[in-house]
C-alpha cells in the first residue's frame, strides 16, 4: 500500500515536472485533487495518471510548437534580422553548392521558404506560398505537413495540400474548419491541419483574386 | 479566442457537456463524456490555451486539502461550441457520404 503510494506520487511528480512552467502549479493541485476524488466518481488512478501524463506530454508539445511557430513567423515579418540573414545565408551556400554539382531539375523548388503572394495565374482555388511548397534543400522542417485553405467569404474550402502525398484535393483531408470570428474577413486564410491555426493570410475580392497592397486584384494589374 | 482547429469526436463531447452546465468539475466531464482522463485532460488543456473555456478553483471550505478545478465555457465560445457540436451530430449521424465543409457556411464568422 504504502510502495504504491509513492509509486503514485512519483509518477505525479514527473508529471508535474513535464508540464510547463506556467502550468505546473495549478496541474499539480488539479491532479492531486483527481487522485483523492476520483475514486468517488468510479476512475481509478492509474487513469487518471495516465491522464496527468498525457496532458502534461501535450501541453510541452503544444508549447514547443508555439515556439517555433513564433520563431517562423518572426522571420517571415523580418523581425529577426540577424536570424533571417543567417538562414539566408545558409540557404545561399546550399543553393551555391547545388549550382555547382547539379542541374536543378525541379521546376516548382524555392530558394527558401519565405512569405509571398500567391501567384496570379493559377486558377481560385489553386493559391501557392511559403506554406505549400518546399526549399530547394528539401528541408520541410517547421513547414506545415498538410494545411487547407479557407475563403472567409463564403466559409468554403477552396485548397488543400498535403506534404507526404503531395495531394492537392480537398477530398483527401479529413479536416473541417471550425469558424472562428477572429479571422479576417474577405481573404483567403490558410490553415495548419496539424495545429488548425491560421498561418497566412490575404485579402482576395469576391471572385477569390488577391489583392495587392494598393487593393487592386492581381489579375487586374497583368490585364 | 483562437480557432480550435480538428474537428475530433472526444473534443465535441467534451464541449457538448460544457455547454450543458454553467461550470463544470473536471472529472464530472471525463464522467460525462465517457472517455478517458487521458483522452479529456488534454482536450481541457487546449480549450484552455486558445481562450473557449476558464478554469476555476473550487470555492468550497467543505473538503480540506488540493482544490478540485472547474471549467466554464466561455459565453463568446459558446456559438463556436454549439457549431461545433453540431457539426459533429451531423457527421456522426447516418449519412451516404463524408460530409463537406459546406456545412459550416450558414453559420460562418468571417465574412
Amino acid at each position: 500500500m504504502v510502495r504504491r503510494m509513492k509509486l503514485t506520487e512519483a509518477i505525479l511528480a514527473l508529471c508535474v515536472a513535464l508540464t510547463p512552467d506556467r502550468l505546473r502549479e495549478v496541474r499539480e493541485e488539479q491532479w492531486k485533487a483527481d487522485l483523492r476524488d476520483g475514486p468517488q466518481l468510479g476512475i481509478s488512478a492509474s487513469s487518471l495518471l495516465v491522464g496527468a501524463a498525457c496532458s502534461s506530454v501535450t501541453a510541452r508539445f503544444y508549447e514547443v510548437l508555439d515556439r517555433a511557430s513564433k520563431l517562423l513567423s518572426h522571420i517571415k515579418e523580418g523581425e529577426s534580422v540577424k536570424l533571417g540573414l543567417g538562414m539566408a545565408g545558409v540557404a545561399v551556400i546550399l543553393l551555391g553548392g547545388a549550382a555547382i554539382g547539379i542541374q536543378a531539375t525541379s521546376s516548382n523548388a524555392e530558394t527558401s521558404p519565405q512569405a509571398r503572394t500567391p501567384v496570379h495565374d493559377r486558377p481560385i482555388g489553386g493559391y501557392e506560398g511559403w506554406w505549400n511548397s518546399t526549399p530547394a534543400s528539401g528541408d520541410t522542417a517547421g513547414l506545415p505537413q498538410e494545411i487547407v485553405a479557407v475563403n472567409t467569404r463564403t466559409g468554403a474550402v477552396v485548397d488543400a495540400f498535403n506534404r507526404a502525398t503531395k495531394s492537392t484535393n480537398i477530398s483527401d483531408v479529413n479536416y473541417i474548419p471550425a469558424p472562428d470570428p477572429s479571422w479576417p474577413a474577405n481573404s483567403i486564410i490558410i490553415i495548419d491541419t496539424a495545429s488548425g491555426k491560421v498561418v497566412e493570410d490575404f485579402l482576395v475580392d469576391e471572385r477569390g483574386v488577391p489583392l495587392d497592397e494598393n487593393g487592386r486584384p492581381l489579375d487586374a494589374i497583368t490585364g | 479566442m483562437e480557432n480550435l482547429g480538428r474537428v475530433t469526436p472526444a473534443t465535441a463531447l467534451v464541449l457538448e457537456v460544457l455547454l450543458a452546465a454553467d461550470s463544470v468539475w473536471g472529472l464530472q466531464i471525463v464522467k460525462d463524456s465517457g472517455k478517458k482522463p487521458g483522452t479529456v485532460y488534454p482536450i481541457l488543456d487546449r480549450l484552455e490555451s486558445v481562450g473557449w473555456i476558464q478554469g476555476e478553483w473550487d470555492s468550497s471550505e467543505e473538503r480540506k486539502g488540493p482544490r478540485r478545478r472547474y471549467y466554464r465555457l466561455l459565453a463568446e465560445a459558446r456559438p463556436s461550441a454549439q457549431a461545433y457540436v453540431g457539426a459533429h451530430q451531423a457527421k456522426v449521424a447516418p449519412s451516404p457520404g463524408r460530409p463537406s465543409p459546406a456545412i459550416l457556411q450558414g453559420q460562418w464568422f468571417g465574412a
